[in-house]
């Protein structure tokens, strides 16, 4: 059975034909059922193979306990597992979101943000705020103001002209600055 | 046929092939307790049907595969117990979702990876909120059979050690190489109940397969423990 037709399977071959031997060429299959040199190489890593699954079989350990398969429930139990306990969560669930969610303090316990603070701040100091700027308008008290009689608005221009009339500071004379002119 | 003439004289054990033609059992294999295709087949039929015995004897014939393959995903003996507690009765409670008897081992093994999926990512999520929370078992680098705890703790250094060497092969694959290698050559699963497992293409499957397979050949530690133990 030995043939050296001048070829041998390389080691791409080997492992082909190792992964499967129909998916070598027929040539090569021919090939190899005639070769010793080829056969041995396949049959070296078979072996290796081989020895791999033997060994890793060896160096596990066996099973120690009896697999046990939990009864089958029947009737009323089957029904509470596969309906009426689901069913108890989803609604124990829902509860619990409810509860939750009613459960929430009230907005005044809220702790405030600091804007919220200064916007409070800003409220209450309004009627501060309003006295600091009458007093910025007129700083005098209002017994003193009416002395004053700056409340008094209604005189026209007239009675003004007449109570404190113009003065009239320009030259009495046509001539004035004229050579001749006397002035007072 | 070439495929069928292929019997290498080192390997003298019955070799049989699967539909994709790949070599399907491993010598250790022939000497755990071959399943009964068609017993499986009408035993998932009876417990779908309702009937626990039949269910219990599935759990017999698979118990210690499940064990096995959540054990080289965890590296914990108590993980993988309660783990394959767990997978057991998810199957039992979505047994009726099965509809092809024949596909019932890809199914459970489905089953079984996505709960070590699972697994490891509650794991992540514990250790957000545990920053020393220890996970370095996803990493293959602890394992739980202490030496001290074993009567024969030389064994137990040479399960550690090789242990070791397929942490160190299984941390250069890549997450699917990974799955698709350890599923065909440590849980034995053929390429077609790998694509059931994966929900993955055969083409994709052998593509991961491949580039796994080169990755293994080139760890020559792993390599030269194995061919150790060869005879």
């Amino acid at each position: 059975m030995t043939s050296d037709k001048g070829f041998h399977l390389d080691e791409n071959q080997l492992i082909t034909a190792a992964v499967d031997l129909s998916d070598l060429p027929v040539s090569m299959q021919e090939h190899l059922s005639t070769c010793d040199r080829c056969m041995k190489e396949l049959s070296s890593l078979e072996n290796s193979l081989n020895g791999l699954g033997q060994k890793a079989e060896q160096a596990a350990p066996l099973p120690v306990k009896r697999i046990i398969i939990p009864p089958e429930e029947t009737g009323v139990r089957a029904l509470f597992s596969e309906y009426i306990r689901p069913a108890f969560s989803l609604a124990a669930t829902v509860m619990i979101l409810v509860f939750a969610l009613w459960w929430v303090p009230e907005p005044e316990t809220l702790p405030e943000t600091p804007s919220d603070t200064l916007a409070h701040e800003m409220i209450e100091e309004d009627p501060l705020m309003a006295e600091v700027s009458s007093i910025l308008e007129n700083a005098m008290p209002e017994e003193y103001i009416d002395i004053s009689g700056s409340l008094y608005t209604g005189f026209d221009e007239e009675f003004m002209q007449f109570v404190v009339p113009v003065i009239n500071d320009g030259p009495v004379s046509q001539n004035s600055g004229m050579k001749g002119d006397l002035s007072c | 046929m070439p495929a069928e003439k292929y019997k290498p004289d080192s390997c003298p054990q019955v070799r049989r092939y699967d539909r994709a033609g790949i070599l399907n059992s491993h010598k250790k294999s022939h000497s755990r307790k071959k399943t009964d295709v068609s017993n499986v087949d009408s035993l998932v039929t009876r417990a779908r049907d309702g009937n626990r015995i039949a269910f219990d004897q599935l759990i017999k014939t698979f118990q210690a595969d499940i064990y096995r393959m959540v054990y080289y995903r965890t590296r914990s003996a108590i993980d993988a117990e309660d783990l394959t507690q767990e997978i057991f009765i998810k199957a039992y409670k979505n047994l009726s979702g099965l509809k092809d008897e024949s596909r019932f081992r890809a199914w459970l093994f489905r089953i079984g990876v996505n709960q070590v999926y699972d697994y490891f990512r509650k794991k992540r999520l514990l250790s957000v909120f545990r920053p020393f929370y220890s996970s370095s078992s996803e990493d293959g680098e602890s394992f739980d059979t202490i030496p001290h705890k074993e009567p024969d703790a030389l064994e137990t250094l040479m399960k550690q050690e090789f242990w070791e060497h397929v942490g160190t092969l299984l941390k250069k694959l890549s997450h699917m190489e990974k799955e698709v290698f350890l599923l065909r050559f440590m849980d034995h699963l053929s390429i077609r109940e790998i694509t059931g497992v994966l929900k993955k293409s055969e083409s994709t499957v052998k593509t991961h397969l491949y580039r796994a397979l080169k990755k293994f050949k080139d760890e020559q530690s792993l390599l030269k423990l194995l061919k150790e133990d060869i005879p």
